[in-house]
């Protein structure tokens, strides 16, 4: 007992780590050079590789939370659900982000924009619209 | 390793750790911090004058003030002589010129034809920032006074006051004709949200209204809904007309620039947009954006109004607006001859010596509607362009209406 304890310990701790490596910029794997991996993603990737965007933030940068836990822990679980739709072969024809995830690129947008955006604030506030509602296509098509 | 020597690392190595993860969690959070400003200043909460908002807020105040610029106020009737017949019997038949815009709110009122003046204080009504203040001190009797007495006690035309919250910044509404009618469509005013607020504040003025017929407050005809039919459904339930036309006899409702109305359900407000999105288009000002607060058409400033959406180049965007307004001016001219031709009908029906009574009374009822679905589009700032199927339709109606005004008409005096 004692033994499966000390396993469930090293496991949880180690997969605990292997979350956190998402947040480590040297492993790459918040880069469009792996999320582009998958064909699902060839569209957003290769328009996003055009864009002034990529020379500045990366997937990651834009579509998980800034913190590290909440950020880790949020591509932990997103990055498991593409795996699944993609070995399942259930990629939807149109991919849409989540309410969640409308959210996460909200704050991701005024996160690096806030500057310009001091005055107005934070237009989704109580209702309203998000900033890629209007700027749809500025960093990647679909 | 002796245990000793363990020890003597771990001392050092676990508060060397700490410092290192605490000062990796401060970095991180210190980045995600999203630095906002808020309000800029102490306004006084019933603060009308615009000019002390403007100290807090300079790169408003120069968007606002930019409105001074708009000089042109045409008169409706060069581009729609029709209209002129049609408002025979009211005032807007001495004049119907096109306002200045909410810096001139107070100096084109003042200068309307005496004529129009007779509706009284209720013409002030969104006119001037200070008439919430008015209202809280005349209470039920504002809507009483006369035209000269309200217009006598303001001097701050359109401001800040009417939209914001001098505490918070937040749009508010501050008409009651508007949160009186939207609480009798059971909404919660208070749970608002913010992209609603951004219409709605508009929608304090730019909406159809009437006096209601005793105590001459400003109400909104929304109670069956907010399209052309339902509100003509609404007043004839009510057998509400505002004047009798002096040639054609017939008894009329009389629509006001029913720019929200109209807008409602059309494409862009279905996809999320609010008036504000087109109107006061989020513009750079130096190192900042503001909400523009230089009211005009959105073709002025297209490329913050329409591209930030549309890709599709501005000449293109261009033709399209243009497109879609001239095709509306066109089916509206028809429209408004087709109305003049039934004033005239009615008016040759009514001298006749023997006249069929109740054909002539659903003539009359065919002119009422054929103005009102015509009169609702011509009022209506844009030429169709805040819903042109729906504008179309309308237009569609007043020109059948009309045509069986005529018809009838004729049959009444024994012509086929």
């Amino acid at each position: 007992m004692n033994k499966m304890l000390k396993w469930l310990i090293i496991l949880a701790v180690a997969g605990f780590a292997m979350m956190l490596t998402v947040k480590i910029p040297a492993l790459g794997f918040a880069e469009a050079s792996f999320c582009g991996r998958c064909h699902a993603m060839e569209e957003q990737v290769s328009t996003y590789l055009h864009s002034p965007h990529a020379n500045a933030a990366n997937c990651g940068d834009c579509h998980d939370p800034h913190g590290l836990i909440t950020g880790s822990a949020f591509a932990a679980y997103t990055g498991a659900r593409d795996v699944y739709r993609v070995v399942t072969n259930t990629i939807p024809a149109e991919i849409r982000t989540t309410n969640l995830s409308q959210k996460v690129i909200q704050d991701n947008c005024l996160r690096c924009h806030g500057d310009i955006m001091a005055v107005i604030g934070d237009t989704s506030h109580n209702g309203g619209s998000y900033c890629f509602h209007c700027h749809q296509e500025i960093v990647h098509e679909r | 390793m002796s245990s000793d020597q363990i020890k003597k690392v771990l001392l050092i190595a676990v508060p060397v750790l700490l410092v290192i993860l605490a000062a990796a969690i401060f970095l991180f959070n210190r980045n995600n911090d999203i630095t906002l400003e808020g309000p800029q200043g102490e306004i006084a909460a019933h603060e009308t004058d615009s000019s002390v908002w403007g100290r807090f807020y300079p790169a408003h105040w120069d968007s606002y003030q930019a409105n001074n610029y708009n000089i042109d106020n045409p008169s409706h009737f060069d581009t729609k002589p029709y209209l002129q017949v049609m408002y025979a019997g009211t005032g807007f038949s001495r004049e119907y010129n096109e306002p200045r815009g909410h810096v001139y709110s107070i100096e084109d009122v003042l200068a309307i034809d005496p004529a129009r003046k007779k509706a009284g204080a209720s013409c002030i009504t969104c006119k001037s920032t200070q008439v919430p203040e008015l209202m809280d001190k005349y209470a039920e009797n504002y809507y009483l006074m006369s035209f000269d007495e309200i217009a006598g006690e303001v001097s701050q035309p359109i401001g800040c006051l009417d939209c914001h919250d001098p505490k918070t910044m937040d749009l508010k509404l501050t008409r009651p004709a508007l949160i009186e009618a939207l609480q009798r469509q059971g909404k919660d005013i208070d749970s608002l949200t913010n992209q609603e607020l951004r219409s709605l504040v508009c929608a304090q003025c730019h909406v159809t209204y009437y006096f209601a017929p005793d105590s001459k407050k400003i109400t909104f005809p929304w109670d069956k809904g907010l399209k052309a039919d339902e509100i003509l459904a609404y007043y004839d339930e009510k057998g509400f007309s505002e004047w009798v036309h002096p040639d054609a006899g017939t008894g009329l409702v009389k629509p006001r620039h029913a720019e929200y109305e109209t807008f409602m359900n059309s494409t862009h407000e279905s996809a999320g947009v609010a008036c504000a999105d087109c109107h006061m288009p989020y513009t750079r000002v130096g190192n900042k954006k503001i909400s523009s607060h230089t009211w005009q058409s959105p073709l002025n400033n297209i490329e913050e109004s329409c591209t930030t959406c549309h890709r599709n180049g501005t000449d293109w965007l261009i033709q399209r607006v243009k497109t879609i307004q001239s095709q509306v001016k066109q089916t509206q001219d028809i429209a408004g001859n087709a109305v003049v031709e039934a004033i005239n009908e009615l008016k040759i029906s009514r001298e006749s010596p023997e006249v069929d009574q109740a054909k002539l009374e659903e003539a009359m009822y065919q002119h009422r509607k054929a103005q009102w679905y015509l009169d609702y589009v011509a009022v209506t700032n844009g030429y169709g362009f805040h819903n042109p199927t729906e504008t179309l339709n309308n237009l569609g109606i007043a020109i059948d209406s009309a045509h069986k005004s005529v018809q009838l008409a004729r049959e009444a005096r024994g012509l086929k």
